[in-house]
């Protein structure tokens, strides 16, 4: 695996978690800004922490690439997904958050 | 033994093609998940407001199943490449397709009787 892949498949992946990275990032932000409008410190705090979450899913891609090019001994992917997975899912309750505090 | 320690390490092409399904899965529920939050925070003159209420929970609760359920599809998939069987059925793809055709029209017709 330490021969350059001409598929370009770990670079390919790296972009896809920069990708999702990106995603996660804007509904961090999203959650950020309705804590800055309606004093909520509690999704204040949970939007910086999807933020960090997104700058961690950034590393992992960088990360993987590494990994994949033989830089770095391998790594079990399955936490890696099982992390991105959750991170997701926290998102997702901060956005319920959001919603459930200005109903 | 753990799922991930049985069978044998596919030919990591798989694995990586595997693991880009299961990102793209994640960036489509964080873009309904968007669109939940952006509808309810700026949306405000729809009436009736329980309305409103109804289709942004309806996305943000998409995008948590979206979550779960590319996951598990990761998973099942790469079980199934470790232990040489065929991939598993994707009920992931019926759902989605489905939520996000019955939450456009859904929103179109609320948005149409403003």
């Amino acid at each position: 695996m330490t021969a350059r892949d001409p598929g370009l498949q770990p670079e390919r992946t790296a972009l896809a978690w920069n990708r999702t990275a990106l995603a996660l990032a804007a509904n961090a932000i999203l959650i950020v800004r309705h804590g800055i409008q309606a004093d909520d410190t509690a999704a204040l705090l949970g939007g910086m922490v999807l933020g960090g979450l997104a700058g961690a899913l950034t590393l992992v891609g960088g990360l993987r690439r590494r990994q994949l090019t033989g830089d770095l001994a391998w790594a079990p992917a399955p936490r890696l997904v099982l992390l991105a997975a959750l991170a997701v899912g926290l998102a997702v309750l901060g956005g319920g958050w959001v919603m459930m505090r200005t109903v | 033994m753990a799922w991930y320690d049985e069978g044998h390490e596919p030919d990591y092409r798989f694995s990586l093609a595997n693991e880009r399904t299961f990102l793209a899965w994640m960036r489509t529920a964080l873009a309904l998940l968007a669109g939940g939050v952006l509808l309810h925070q700026f949306a405000t003159r729809i009436q009736p407001p329980w309305l409103l209420a109804v289709l942004s929970a309806a996305l943000v609760f998409s995008a948590g199943a979206l979550a779960v359920g590319g996951y598990l599809q990761w998973r099942a998939n790469q079980a199934a490449m470790r232990n040489d069987r065929g991939l598993p059925r994707t009920p992931l793809i019926a759902t989605l397709a489905t939520m996000v055709a019955v939450l456009s029209a859904a929103t179109a017709l609320v948005l149409l009787v403003q």
